[in-house]
């Protein structure tokens, strides 16, 4: 999945003032939602994979290797709790 | 805050008068929130959330106990696991530019200095993969321990800020000029690397709260 990503694909932070790219990697976000890996922590009900820490840990470990541009962290974590609310209400 | 300019949502952590900490979800468009632009180490913008008398509904306030710190842990850890990945690749780049720059007729990989400093990242990062194993194992299990799960977390943390600097710093001695090349990625990983460290708090942040987590826990 990340193999092929390339570390310099945007301009480099050493001759760039401001922000080196508008958004995150939005080809590689696709490609990560058809593989079914933004939806790691959700249950299996709600169509994720009901995984837990140390598997989004494997994929995050593979993605920091390619400095992949993606909230993978952030949008798998902040799930959770709201799931968690949801079940209950 | 990372990739805030993409969010919809922005998932805040917020006192209550009962002093319990409950999470918002704030939509990143809404009334009484601005963003303000900031650049990381890494070039990435990143936004100062500001919120003035911004209303939300009270469905969208989470108030599980515990939702603040299982979200803060896990994205500590999460940190932790960028950090490794990270590191291991950065000192992979180290050892292959090594064995084939030569200096006096030989790849400086073969001479001692290199080869000892490049075999004591190594060992940092094998630190930094069981302290992540271990943080994340007790976020995934809830199993219990000696301290809090906010022990291992803090651990792993401090681990994961002080190996990466030390891979990144390594690897621009052992690189020499080359890894000054900005046609050549190394500085990018040194910039990721400093972002890293410091997200979530720098080692010092967690040395801190490990060391308030054992005074307050009795270890024997």
């Amino acid at each position: 999945m990340f193999a092929d990503v390339a570390p310099d694909a945007v301009p480099s932070p050493a001759l760039t003032t401001g922000a080196v790219a508008d958004e995150f990697d939005r080809a590689l976000w696709a490609r990560l939602a058809d593989a079914d890996l933004l939806s790691l922590l959700s249950a299996e009900e709600y169509d994720g994979a009901g995984l837990d820490a140390v598997a989004l840990c494997l994929v995050l470990r593979e993605s920091a290797k390619v400095l992949a541009r993606v909230p993978l962290l952030e949008s798998s974590a902040a799930w959770r709790p709201y799931r968690r609310t949801a079940d209950r209400s | 805050m990372p990739w805030a300019y993409d969010a919809d949502y922005v998932v805040v952590p917020a006192h209550t008068a009962a002093d319990r900490t409950v999470l918002a979800l704030v939509p990143r468009v809404h009334d009484g929130v601005a963003l303000g632009e900031q650049f990381s180490t890494s070039g990435e913008r990143l936004g100062e959330l500001r919120l003035e008398s911004a209303r939300i509904a009270a469905r969208d306030v989470i108030d599980v106990e515990g939702a603040w710190e299982w979200l803060r842990d896990l994205l500590t850890t999460g940190t932790c696991a960028l950090a490794l990945g990270l590191g291991e690749r950065v000192l992979r780049m180290s050892s292959e530019y090594t064995s084939k720059r030569e200096q006096f007729g030989f790849p400086v990989a073969t001479f001692q200095a290199v080869a000892v400093q490049a075999a004591d990242r190594y060992i940092d990062l094998r630190a930094m993969e069981v302290t992540l194993w271990q943080a994340a194992w007790r976020i995934a299990a809830g199993a219990g321990g000696t301290l809090p799960v906010a022990g291992d977390v803090a651990v792993a943390k401090i681990w994961a800020s002080e190996g990466v600097r030390r891979v990144v710093q390594t690897a621009q001695h052992l690189h020499g000029g080359f890894g000054a090349d900005v046609d050549y990625p190394l500085h990018r990983y040194h910039a990721w690397a400093k972002h890293l460290e410091l997200s979530l708090g720098p080692a010092a942040a967690h040395e801190e709260a490990l060391g308030d987590l054992l005074a307050a826990h009795s270890l024997g």
